[in-house]
């Protein structure tokens, strides 16, 4: 039973889709079967809408979210009108969406629910705290589509990451892809020196400041785009340059500029980073495509260092 | 009048509202949606059930009682629509009955604590029967679920679908349980429906004593003093202050100088230099009486306010292109409606800041002295600034002190009547404005 008692040790996880059908409700699902029953006050709260029984893009069919007896779980009046278990009503936050207010409720009997929520990280946080006072010990969030923003360390500790066929079908590209999205999770903490001399740039800046070549550390905030990549890279002696930005969600840069830039010796740095625990996959595509599960696996596994698990196929056991 | 319809005169009305600390999210609408109160007899009767509030703030052994209580008040929400669903006989769904048993047992828990300051909060007598109707465990948790003990019919099929593995059998005793669920809830809300009158007034009592505490703990940081009502037309007010220019005086490392001010039925003309604080004082005077009228205590050490039916405040630079007028236009306009408005024979404060500045001095001048004489026979009170020479024996007029060895002092002496201040060119060399321009104006100032 992979990668379970990891989870444990933190109280916030995602989960993170690099793309729909790349088989996040089923890693959701498998964490919340093999949870051992003594860790209780666990809450499944989403980001956006999840749970529909059909994918409302691709049409395919879609796996449920299966909650058991005694688990906190977030979502919206209309969904929590759909629900098929029996729930005690815990609370009513001062969150709306598009579908009501969110509530929090205990699962009092197992069963299936829609799960939906606030559509903006700083809301999230702020109903995982109504959470922790209600009792969650651990908060699984449930992302939706390619919201990579949502794994931000500001709002959770952990993250899993899931990703297959439906992402690209092509295992070269899928492998490169996916190893890069893992290589920015990974990036080093920075530690400050006091008596270094810190360049502090912003991509939003018409003009960028021309004694830039006197400094060997920039400190970036909001993003870090392509264009301000570009021209710290064309700085001499980019081997000294370092680069900090908040977190990994604000690399906004290709794979080839990103790649360029470290080979030449530069380092990418953050301030607070999240601990991936795991990566997960689907080797089929919506469109039918499958990939060799166990190539996929294998190669992603070498490309990336962590283990890599189709969770479908091994059905691990509990 | 609502104080959300005059919140944003720029008189720092809005600055005292958002630092009230009010807990329940509803309060802060119930405030926005409350009328001007406009008797005397009114704003007693709220100052005086104010009073223990008063006291339980002023009292340091209750400062985490207090934070207790806007914790409890957080999950007071605006269940109006539930409460007339329930009295209309809807069958309410579990969040409607959660909200009700929230606000049922919220109430009781909020009127409990307060009896802990000796603060009573009189409820209407019935909601423990709401909570026992919605706790029938009696676990008296906030929490709601169609539960077991409420149907031995349900409880049975709930352990049925629990066993059941077979999914179309599951299915179908799922909804079986719905449909029992249903006739619950239809029970629960006939019992419920007896008491939404009880619940509406509950929830404003509520959301009064919310209020209440918020102003109270307001005045208390603020250093605000509660103001008494008087029924003649007199104005007292001693070490009056504006909060929110004083905030921002003091972010700056500077202080508020306070003023003493008393005047009655006469119109008040206030001259004195530029830059002397005569704006600020009208805008304090309409902060102070708004702030009266709404059950607010008022920034001074000592105040008595004759209630008024409308307060109006006309300052200088309303030009407003997109209606077609100037500025002096827009002035006119405005103070006509005061004109009006007291020859209806209404009580009003009219708070006027240089009236006719826009135009040459000597209408201006004619104008402001038409609008006095017109005025000082009404009904009303009338604060005017000018620059102007008014020469009137129905005004009382006041001037600031002005310029003193480089520095402003912003007290107010009554003045006798003849030539206005002739300090502009000081306050303009105070402020390092070029010599050479102020000297070429000295120069013709001379001739």
């Amino acid at each position: 039973m992979p990668f379970i008692k990891e989870i444990l040790k933190y109280d916030s996880l995602s989960i993170v889709g690099l793309e729909k059908n790349v088989g996040k409700t089923q890693c959701l699902n498998y964490i919340l079967s093999r949870l051992p029953l003594e860790s209780r006050g666990v809450c499944i709260t989403s980001i956006g809408v999840d749970g529909e029984k059909v994918d409302q893009v691709t049409s395919t069919e879609k796996p449920e979210i299966h909650i058991s007896e005694g688990c906190l779980f977030c979502t919206s009046e209309k969904h929590y009108r759909q629900r098929e278990l029996v729930s005690e009503l815990l609370a009513i936050s001062d969150e709306t969406t598009s579908l009501g207010r969110i509530l929090v409720a205990r699962a009092v009997s197992p069963g299936k629910v829609m799960l939906s929520g606030p559509a903006s990280t700083p809301a999230l946080v702020r109903l995982m705290n109504t959470t922790k006072t209600l009792g969650a010990r651990l908060n699984i969030v449930d992302g939706a589509l390619s919201r990579l923003s949502l794994a931000s360390p500001a709002v959770s500790q952990a993250m899993i990451l899931s990703t297959g066929a439906a992402y690209s079908a092509n295992l070269a590209t899928l492998v490169a892809q996916t190893a890069f999205v893992v290589d920015r999770i990974n990036l080093p903490l920075y530690t400050e020196k006091p008596d270094e001399q810190c360049l502090g740039l912003s991509s939003m800046g018409a003009a960028l400041p021309a004694n830039m070549k006197d400094f060997t550390v920039f400190s970036v905030t909001g993003a870090l785009t392509d264009r301000l990549l570009g021209r710290i890279a064309a700085l001499p002696h980019v081997e000294d340059l370092e680069i900090r930005v908040k977190d990994f969600t604000r690399i906004f840069v290709t794979p080839q500029a990103y790649r360029n830039f470290l080979a030449r010796g530069g380092r990418i740095t953050v301030a607070q980073r999240s601990k991936l625990i795991a990566v997960t996959v689907n080797p089929t595509a919506p469109n039918g495509f499958v990939i060799n599960s166990d190539r996929l696996c294998a190669e992603l596994s070498s490309a990336i260092g962590l283990p890599v698990y189709d969770l479908v196929k091994n059905r691990y056991e509990a | 009048m609502k104080l959300k319809h005059i919140i944003d005169i720029p008189c720092g009305l809005r600055y005292c509202f958002e630092n009230l600390t009010l807990g329940s999210s509803y309060s802060r609408r119930y405030l926005l949606d409350m009328d001007m109160m406009e008797s005397a007899c009114q704003i007693r009767q709220w100052q005086e059930a104010m009073q223990p509030y008063r006291q339980m703030v002023a009292d340091n052994r209750f400062s985490s009682l207090l934070q207790t209580i806007a914790l409890r008040y957080n999950a007071i929400k605006d269940i109006r629509e539930t409460i007339a669903a329930i009295a209309s006989g809807r069958v309410a769904d579990d969040i409607e009955l959660f909200e009700v048993k929230n606000l049922a047992m919220g109430a009781l828990a909020i009127q409990e604590l307060l009896a802990k300051a000796e603060v009573n909060l009189p409820l209407p007598d019935g909601l423990e029967k709401v909570v026992d109707i919605l706790d029938p465990d009696a676990n008296k948790i906030l929490s709601f679920y169609v539960y077991d003990s409420y149907s031995p019919e349900l409880a049975a099929l709930r352990t049925r679908i629990k066993c059941t593995d077979d999914a179309e059998e599951r299915q179908k005793l799922i909804l079986e349980s719905q449909e029992i669920e249903y006739a619950v809830r239809q029970k629960l809300t006939h019992e419920l429906k007896p008491f939404a009158a009880l619940l509406s007034d509950s929830l404003e009592k509520l959301v009064v004593a919310d209020i209440m505490l918020a102003q109270a703990q307001l005045s208390r940081r603020m250093g605000f003093c509660q103001p008494e009502v008087s029924e003649g037309g007199e104005y007292v007010l001693k070490a009056m202050f504006n909060p929110h220019i004083r905030s921002v005086l003091n972010e700056k490392g500077r202080e508020f100088q306070k003023i003493d001010l008393t005047f009655g039925h006469q119109p008040l003309l206030i001259v004195g230099a530029n830059m002397g604080g005569k704006t600020v004082v009208l805008k304090t005077l309409v902060l102070i009486q708004y702030l009266t009228q709404f059950g607010f205590d008022v920034p001074a050490s000592e105040a008595r306010i004759p209630v008024k039916k409308s307060v109006f405040f006309c300052a200088g630079d309303a030009q407003n292109e997109l209606d077609g007028l100037s500025s002096f236009g827009a002035e006119m306009k405005k103070i006509d409606e005061v004109l009006k408005c007291s020859l209806s024979g209404a009580d009003i404060l009219a708070c006027i800041d240089e009236p006719a500045r826009s135009t040459n001095p000597i209408e201006g001048t004619a104008l402001v002295s038409a609008l006095i004489d017109i005025l000082a026979e009404k009904k009303i009170t009338l604060l005017i600034t000018t620059h102007y020479n008014i020469d009137s024996d129905l005004c009382l007029r006041m001037k600031v002190r002005g310029l003193e060895n480089g520095k402003m002092n912003y007290a107010l002496d009554v003045a006798p009547r003849g030539e206005v201040p002739h300090e502009a060119l000081n306050v303009a060399r105070s402020l390092g404005i070029s010599d050479r321009w102020l000297d070429e104006a000295q120069k013709i100032l001379g001739k």
